[in-house]
Formats: C-alpha cells, structure tokens, sequence
C-alpha cells in the first residue's frame, strides 16, 4: 500500500532510473528558458523539474514524475462501499489486487493513523476491525484495494530529459516494455495556470492507469481540511480515488492555508458528454495521495477497470491536467476553479419549464390530489403520504410547516383543511417523524427510525414556536408543547425561546452561542444564518458563509462546463430511467422500467444541465431544493455573486413540476408539468417518494421569496420563520408581516389566481397591508421583456379612486401609470418593477379568517391528557380563525390492545354526536362552530380482550 | 339445463369445494401446493401477525385488521382467541373454496364458460385474484384476458397490479411477477 506498498517497486524501477540520469540529467534548463504569461512564470529547473512562480510571487516546484500502472488481468473495478470508515463508499476498490495483511496493516496504522486492524483467515478471508462497537467490514469490501498504486505493475518515471520546445517544456521519460509516455508543460496565452499534457501508448494490450506524482504537496501537520470529494463527507480522509461519476469539479486540492497547490483536470479532458458519466465510463479520478506524512494534489487518468483504461497494442490514451498555485483561503481558490477554469456563469432563465410561481401551483395541485387519482399516495387515515419508493406503508414528513405555510401564503382554505391541518395533527401526536402505523413487510429502509408511540410531538421547539407564530399566537397547545419539551442550550434554542418569549437575554444567550461556535468547524450554517438574521451579527453571516462553501465544494456540481449550443434530450421520446429504478422495479413486482414516454427536445444544453445540483452518493443530479434559497439569502447579504449564480443555476428555468429525488441521467423531465402524475411504474426517471412533493414546494416558496429579496436589494423583505430541527429545511414565510420598499406591515399574499402574466419569463409575489396591493414583478430573462398583467377580478378590484406607487429596477417611477384590472409591463433584463395599489378590494380566503375578527384565542384550557383505562387520552383545540377552529383527540392506545374506539361529543349543550375509528392511530378531528360553547367528549374502546372501556369526561375550552 | 338444475348443481359444486378446501394438504396435488404455497405467500409473506404462541391474530393493515392470510376480521373473538396454523389454514381454503364457486357461476353466466376448463393458469389468475379484490369486483376486461392467456396484457403493470390502500401491493405484485414473468418470455 501507498509509500510501503510501492517502495519495492520503487526500488525495482526508480533506482536504475535515478543511475542512468546521474549521466544524462536535464542539462541546466536556464532561466531563459522560462514560459511565461499574465499570471505565470514557468522556468525549468536542472533537475527536470520546473519551478511556479504565481503573479503574487509565490512559487511551488512540479517534479517531473509520473506513475504508470499496468495490468495484463482486469483489476476489477468497485466501489468501496461498506468500508467508509476508511474512505468513501464511493471510492473505487479494486478487488484484483490488495498488499498482503502485514504490509497493510502497517499502512492503515502508521501512514494513515487508523485503529484499525486487518486479519486473514487460512481461507483468505479478510476482516477489518475498527474496535469495539465499531464496524467489522467482512466479504468483498474488506478484499482488493482502494490504493491506485497497488492495481498492477507500478512504473515510477522520472524524466530523463526537460527541454523547451517553442512555447513548451517538454518532459523525456525512458521507454518501458510495456508502454511509452510522453508529457510536456505549457502556459496558455494571457492568463491561465500551467497545463500539463501527457500521452500514454501501449505496447501491449492492458489496462494501464497515470498519476502525474511530481505535484507538490502540503505536510500533515500544517495542511488545513479542504472540503471535496476527495478527502471524504469528513474532511479527514485521503489515498483514495474518487471518479468522474462522484465528483463535482474535478480538482485536487491540498491548503496550509495560505497557499492552494491544485491538480485540476483540464476542461477539455472533462467535456461535456451527452451520457453522464458512469463507473465505467469515468474518465478520471481525483485523489489527495498521502505519503510519508504529506498529502499531494493527484488525478489518476485513466482510472484502473474504466473503459478508458483498456488499450489495445499502439493505443494511446491523451489527458491535460493543470497545476494552479493559489494564495489566500481554500475557498477563494475552489471559486477560481470553477469560475476562471470551469466557466461556471449564469446561463438560465425561464424558456424552458415556465416561471416558479406556476410549478408551485401544480406541486400544490398534485398534493391535494385536484386530479382525483391521488398519485402522491395521501392516506387520510395516516394525514400524509405512503413513503413509497423506500417503505411503503409509513409515513414519513420532515415537519408540517412546509404545507402549513404554503396554505397561508397561497391563500389556500381547501388545502388548510384537507392537508395542512391533518399533517399538523400528525405532528402534534407522533412521537418520531417516521411513523409506523401498520405490520409491514419491511425493506430494510428507514428500519432503524421507524416507530408508532404517540403521545407528544415530533417536531422540536423551534418548529413549535414557528408553528406558534403561523396560527397567529391563537392556538394554546403549540406554546404548551414548546413549554413541555426539553429547554435546549444550542444557539437555535435560545433563539426559539426568544421568539416564544420575547425575552432579549434569551436572544443574546443565541448570539453568544453562536459566537462561540462560530471559528470552529461544524454546526449548521443555517443555524448561522438564523441568528445572523435575528441580530445583524456579521461574524454570524460570514460563518453561514463559510458553511455554505463547506457544503458547495463537498456536493454541488460544477462541470462539465455547459456548451453553448443545443443538445437532444430524452433521445427516441422516452425519458432516461434511473440507475435506481431496475432493482427498485424488481422489488416491487413489475418489469423491467420502461422510460417514460415524452417528447425528444432538443434544446440549449444549459436546460438540462446539471450545473448547481447537489450530487448525492452517486446520483449526479440530486433534486432536493433546501439549498437554493440559502445560496441567495447569503449572496443578498454578503454580496457574494458566485453564490448568486449557483443559486440561479440549480433553481431557474429548471422545474416545471416535482421531479423526484434525484437522477442519474440528463432530461427534460423535470421540466414537464405532469410528469408526477402518473402510477409509481411509470415514475422510473427518478428515486420518488411522491411525499417529498410536500417538502418542494416549501422550498419553491422559499426560492420565490427570496429571490425577490434578492432582486429588490433587501427592500421586499418578509421575515422568515425557522424550521430548525429537520432534515430538510428550508425558511418559511406567512407568520410575521414584512417590508415593501418603505412601507412596513405588509402580509405575504399570494394566491395563484390573483394574477395572470403572459409571459414566462417573469416571476411575482403579493402582499397587503395599510389598505393597498402589493406586487412585485421580476424577469428571469437576459433581455428586456414585456408582458400584459392581467388581475383576477374574483380576487382584486380596484376603484376609480384607487392610486399607484411604483418602482422600477428599487427606484421609485412617478411615470403616471394608474392602476387598473390589465396593465402592460416592460422590464429591463433581469430587472424588476413593483406596485403598491391604493384602494383595492380584496377577497381573502384563508387568510381573511386568519387575520380577521371573531376567531378564538385559544388558552391552557384548550389543551388536556387524561390517563383512562386503556392509555392516555389526548385533546387539544386548534383554531387558524373564526370558522376555522377544531378539536383533536387521540387516544395512544395500541392495535394489539383496542379494536375500536368510539368518541362522544358535543359542544356547549348541543347534542352528543358519536365517531369510530378503527384504525391506529385512533384519533378524531371535529371542526368547531366557535358560537357554540366549549368542547366536551368522552371516549370508549373495545379491547382485544373484548372488554369496554371508558374515559372520564375531558372539556376543551374555546375562550382563553 | 334449468336454472334451478344448474343452481343445485352450484351449490352442491360449492360444498364440494368447500369439503375439498378443509382436505386441501391431503389431497391436493404438487401443483395445487405450490399453487396453495403461493397464495399464501403473497397474502402474508411475513406472517404478520404470527405471536410467539404459534397462533395468527389479527394484524394492522392499510386496508384494515387482517389476520392469517389477509383475511378479514370476521370475529371479534379472534382479537382475543387468533387462529391456530392449522385453523388459518383451513379458513383460507375455505376461502379459496368460496372463490372458485363464484368463480364457476360468473362464468357460466357472463362468460359461457366453465372454470374447470380453463388452462390451469387462467384458473389460478382468477383465483388469485378472487381472492384479493373479490370475484365481483375483477373487471370483465381482466376475465377476458386471463381467460385467453394473453400475457403480454396480463403482464404490464397497468394489469395485473393491485393496490391495496391508495398504493401498490409490493407483495402481491412482486409474487404476480414472479411467477408469470417467464410467461411472455416462452411467448
């Protein structure tokens, strides 16, 4: 392995070299050989090597040595899988070779510092030992190698001879029996790091693999983490290989901190290919190679077992790495990257999937189940959806804020009360997320979170408290639970105590914590975000920042570089089925997956790019929308434009719909408006948990709001809420009012049949407040674009005597244009033009019982456990406003113990009314009239045991 | 044949069946055991509901109690008492008993055929499905097709899958798949 494993070799092969160079050395390049441009100096040193001098001076020095491995057998190509303690799953591990188990061991404990022990059994059986309670990785994950330098024969080559050759230095490597190498170092024109060509031919057929070893490197103990592929998701691993199919831009970056040594591949070696890469069609890897304590920047190209890798006698394989010298922080250098050498720009607007607003509407549309054929999978027994693709028969939302939020600022009475609602119940009663109500054959996903005790709820105080916020300090029990649950010492619970409290010392207890958190690594860059938000601490914003990046270097990806011109997507009318789709399709019963039928497009490349989406695993085009909206929220307050673009890059013009989770291939699938309704068979283009629809559409609310904010320079501000505490997380907007330019109390308001704009390039968000209508309009467009506005007359009216303020592009326009039901926009090119409209007649939905007069304001007698005879019985009332007021009661009782509980109640004197339900949970929901007095039931099981069993009375008061 | 000829010999048929389904293990033949084991399989894979005592009790499904081969609760007492192996067993042949009779007067009626003449995979199509959805509810078009065997209808999803709640039976689909996919294959 590594240094040990190749020292034989090195012994074998470098020393002969290093006796014929002592006669044939690089005669004294000199200085005046030295290559030169903007940016760098190249001057060729009388070792062979060549010296880097950056245009700040720094100077680092490239070796002209490279690695060839050759293997006559195929070195068996995998993935590491279940060995991550020691790299990545999805580093390669070749099964063909491995270094014997002392030599190994030797490396894993002294070169790697691992506590990790290899054993081998008489059967050649290996298992790796990484401690007590730790794992024991046996089988095909503990064979092989993940160690490039092991696959085959290694040939360490140093070159013989360097010499300029016009605008080149080039690089002699003696011959070897099995292949020639070639290899030659240059500057572009202008500006532009050292690139590095080599060639390789075969004189036999093989696989044969290069590393170009001669990059410089940082020592252990000065070198600083830089996130990326190729150290791990912990930033503490390396001497791996990680490949093109895993890797985001593909650099190899090593820092102390002050100076950035990159080995990058070149962007032509890493071009656009129609097909994403696969495994086997990767055509190189990245790897922070460690030897002898120091870590060095390497590409390996071709990888071992690729199809690149396979060459035929006088095959010759090309590549072009570059060496950049960066000074400063890891994260300026890893901008350059993707910027100066990857291209990395804006490219996208609306054209292909049609603006945001109306992909909201149809991600709305496919939740409340408009069609009727309920392709989401809603179970109302459950109050939410099948989590089909990895369990079905459980159900699993990351937090109910997400529909809550949506229903209120869409304006959406209907989806209140047949989504948002029951997922709120839910949230109230279970006591874990992933919720496991039925006996269930199950796949092994998710096994180890899922449980059905009921009693309390699953979301943390800063979602109560955001709850709290959303029903408008109305309803008693959210405040109640927050009280109940566990007071957190972390930054995000200090904050939520603040806002349920209004106390300034809790706030600044959250401003302290996170100060002290701040120059350490870890902690959620959201949590930052947060209270840098709440207190205007700029050390908080810039540690949100940097967390960002963190995150953004390790999974998002940022090449190939897009070619400007058309491509064809979904080739022969079918969408691409996902790599996940075969075995998942196997497990459920039904053939192998037929691409969903559609139409072959071909369009600008940039459509279906995969630029800005996180890769997750191995799946290169994650689909999960949490980041996008934090990207812009960050690139507003710090000015920071790469985040700007990124954020652009993974959210524009990209959805038309909810597309699933994540692909492995490009299409425009996610561009169809339909593409989610169809059966799960069908739903083969990506890994689809129909549920995760409810998580997407608060994150496309959240993108919409804030890229508003953005637009406006921070003068359209609504103030967000936290959904701290879940795995998907994103802000969520409806509970407090905001700012429209200078006029302050303005309620987020935006139903999708307010207005109608025709054209697709412009996006909008609404608001009230102060008697006027607001609206914002901005372009997603590179041109000027125009337009008709057309409002709803069902929802907005004006009057003769209703006047306009506007603004064009944050400047206020007194341009005399006066309000009425159409009106003619033209907006400059990414520009945006706001209204506030005097005098306007509105009709609200949801949210005029919200705001308006007559609701309850529900107190600590609106909320009681009783214990009976069969478990506890649980009540509460909920109230969104008058009209919208309704009592919850659950019992925690179990299946095996209850076949049916029936529930008694009435309000005030009324009449009893009697309901059963015999189905776990058994629960009940009941709206209120709220003029008819307080809420009293009583409930009655049937056991197992076929007994009856009864609770005492429980009263809910409607009055605080 | 009259109608109240044809209806005796329905019945009498039925209790035949009926008579058959108690003596099942014992006499039925390799195929109808593998035929037996496969029902069961894709009713209960796991057997859920299984205690350590030995006996089925009713179990949580989406579509609600079930017990023994996803079988509805018929009995209160069974919360209490379950079913022992063998009295699952004898339920469920019962059952399927039940199914072929109705199977054999749909038929006849709508059909003009006769369930013992159908290939062997036509009848246990039915069957199998009989026993999931109800004999009434499987659609005349679903009849027709297992009827003539035509597998490459009887073998896409839009077919042959059965839900059971609001989303597909993974249970039931996979053992469908399963056991007929080699069908279209020999085709």
């Amino acid at each position: 392995m590594g240094w040990k494993g190749g020292g034989k070799v090195m012994t074998r092969c470098l020393l002969p070299l290093m006796v014929v160079l002592a006669f044939v050395l690089p005669r004294g390049a000199s200085g005046a050989e030295a290559l030169a441009n903007d940016e760098y100096q190249l001057t060729p040193q009388t070792d062979g090597s060549v010296l880097v001098r950056n245009a700040r001076g720094s100077e680092a020095r490239l070796s002209p040595t490279f690695a060839v491995m050759f293997s006559l057998k195929d070195p068996k190509l995998a993935f590491n899988w279940r060995n991550f303690h020691f790299g990545p799953r999805w580093a390669v591990r070749w099964g063909a070779y491995e270094a014997p188990v002392a030599e190994l061991n030797e490396w894993l404990n002294q070169e790697m510092k691992l506590k990790v022990t290899v054993t081998e059994d008489s059967q050649g059986e290996r298992v790796w030992d990484y401690g007590d309670g730790k794992a024991k990785v046996v089988g095909l994950d503990a064979r092989g190698t993940t160690n490039p330098f092991l696959v085959g024969n290694r040939n360490d080559l140093l070159a013989v001879r360097a010499s300029r050759e016009g605008d080149v230095i080039k690089w002699h490597f003696p011959e070897s029996k099995d292949f020639s190498l070639s290899a030659e170092l240059s500057l572009p024109a202008g500006e532009g790091a050292p690139v590095i060509r080599y060639a390789l031919t075969a004189n036999r057929g093989g696989f044969y693999s290069v590393v170009f070893t001669g990059m410089p490197g940082v020592a252990e103990a000065d070198a600083v983490p830089v996130p990326q592929p190729a150290i791990g998701w912990n930033s503490n691993q390396s001497h791996f290989v990680m490949l093109e199919v895993n890797e985001r831009l593909p650099r190899a970056h090593v820092s102390d901190g002050q100076r950035n040594y990159l080995a990058i591949v070149h962007p032509d070696s890493a071009s656009w290919r129609d097909a994403m890469a696969l495994r086997e069609t990767s055509r190189f890897g990245t790897m922070i190679r460690k030897e002898q304590g120091k870590f060095y920047p390497a590409i390996v190209a071709p990888v071992m077992g690729t199809d690149d890798s396979k060459l035929k006698a006088d095959q010759t394989f090309q590549f072009q790495l570059i060496f950049a010298l960066r000074d400063g922080g890891w994260q300026e250098a890893f901008r350059h990257v993707a910027e100066n050498i990857y291209g990395f720009r804006d490219m996208r607007d609306n054209s292909g999937p049609g603006p945001l607003h109306l992909a909201i509407g149809r991600v709305m549309d496919y939740l409340r189940d408009k069609n009727g054929k309920n392709f989401a999978q809603w179970d109302p027994e459950q109050k939410y959806y099948n989590y089909w693709s990895d369990q079905s028969g459980i159900f699993k939302p990351f937090s109910p804020i997400f529909g809550l939020s949506a229903a209120v600022i869409l304006d959406d009475e209907d989806f209140y009360r047949n989504r948002a609602l029951p997922v709120v119940e839910m949230g109230l009663s279970r006591m874990g997320n992933v919720f496991a109500p039925y006996d269930i054959v199950k796949t092994g996903q998710a096994a180890n979170t899922m449980q059905r005790n009921l009693g309390s709820p699953y979301m943390k105080v800063p979602q109560l408290v955001t709850l709290w916020d959303l029903y408008r300090e109305r309803t008693h029990a959210f405040k109640y639970y927050a009280h109940q649950k566990e007071a957190g010492t972390g930054m995000m619970d200090f904050l939520a105590q603040w806002r349920l409290t209004g106390d300034e010392a809790k706030l600044q207890m959250a401003k302290e914590a996170a100060l002290k958190a701040a120059p350490w690594n870890g902690g959620a860059y959201f949590d930052f975000l947060e209270v840098y938000e709440a207190t205007g601490e700029e050390k908080l914003l810039e540690a949100a920042r940097e967390r960002l990046y963190t995150k953004i270097s390790q999974n998002v990806n940022l090449f190939p570089a897009v070619p400007d011109r058309d491509v064809v997507f979904d080739a022969g009318g079918k969408v691409p089925v996902h790599y996940h789709s075969s075995g998942r399709h196997r497990k459920w019963g039904f053939p192998p997956p037929q691409g969903l039928p559609t139409e072959e497009k071909k369009a600008p490349a940039w459509r279906g790019s995969e630029i800005g989406l996180e890769t997750f695993s191995h799946h290169r085009a994650e689909l999960w929308l949490n980041l996008p909206p934090q990207y812009l929220r960050v690139a507003a307050y710090s000015g920071d434009k790469f985040l700007r673009t990124l954020a652009r890059s993974a959210m524009v013009g990209r959805y038309g719909n909810y597309a699933g989770d994540n692909r492995t291939q490009r299409s425009l699938v996610t561009e169809l408006p339909d593409a989610m309704e169809n059966p799960v068979w069908l739903q083969n283009y990506s890994s689809f948990n129909p549920g995760h629809a409810w998580e997407v559409v608060g994150a496309m609310i959240d993108y919409l709001v804030t890229d508003c904010f953005d637009r406006s320079d921070q003068k359209i501000s609504f103030p967000a809420s936290t959904m701290a505490g879940g795995h998907f997380r994103v802000q969520a907007f409806g509970a407090r009012p905001g700012r429209f330019y200078d006029e302050e109390n303005v309620q987020l308001w935006c139903p999708p049949e307010l207005l109608s704009i025709d054209n697709p390039q412009f996006e909008w968000i609404a608001g009230w407040g102060n008697g006027k209508l607001y609206v914002a309009i901005w372009n997603q467009s590179f041109r000027e674009e125009k337009a008709t506005l057309k409002f709803n007359p069902e929802r907005a009216t004006f009057s003769k005597q209703s006047t306009l303020r506007r603004w064009v592009d944050n400047t206020e326009s007194s341009d005399g244009v006066t309000p009425s039901p159409e009106m003619n926009l033209s907006l400059s090119p990414k520009g945006i033009t706001a209204f506030a409209i005097d005098g306007a007649a509105l009709r609200k939905t949801l949210q005029g019982r919200l705001f308006g007069a007559g609701g309850p304001k529900l107190g600590p007698g609106s909320i009681q456990t009783l214990e009976t005879p069969f478990g506890k019985l649980h009540g509460l009332l909920l109230s969104m406003g008058a009209g919208l007021t309704n009592a919850f009661v659950y019992t925690d009782a179990l299946p095996e113990d209850v076949i049916t509980a029936r529930l008694k109640w009435r309000q005030g004197q009324g009449e009893w009314q009697t309901l059963e339900d015999g189905t776990f949970p058994f629960e009940f929901s009941m709206w209120l009239d709220e003029a008819k007095g307080d809420f009293e039931c009583e409930m009655e099981v049937e056991t197992t045991r076929l007994e009856m069993k009864k609770s005492s009375g429980m009263s809910l008061l409607l009055a605080e | 044949m009259s109608k109240k000829l044809m209806k005796n010999k329905i019945n009498m048929r039925k209790y035949v069946l009926m008579w058959l389904g108690f003596h099942l293990v014992t006499s039925a033949s390799a195929a109808d055991e593998a035929f037996d084991a496969y029902l069961k399989r894709s009713a209960n894979p796991a057997n859920l509901g299984l205690r350590e005592d030995g006996r089925f009790y009713p179990y949580a499904s989406p579509v609600g109690r079930r017990i023994g081969y996803r079988q509805m609760v018929t009995n209160k007492k069974l919360f209490r008492d379950g079913w022992s192996e063998e009295e699952a067993r004898q339920a469920f042949a019962l059952q399927i008993a039940e199914v072929e009779s109705q199977w054999a007067k749909r038929l006849e009626v709508q059909f003009s055929r006769k369930f013992d003449e159908l290939p062997v995979e036509s009848r246990e199509i039915l069957v199998d499905f009989g026993v999931s959805e109800g004999v009434k509810q499987v659609s005349p078009e679903f009849v027709q097709v297992a009827i003539d065997l035509d597998w490459e209808r009887i073998l896409l999803p839009e077919f042959y899958a059965r839900h059971e709640a609001v989303w597909p039976n993974t249970e039931r689909n996979q053992a469908f798949y399963q056991r007929w996919a080699g069908k279209a294959v020999a085709k």
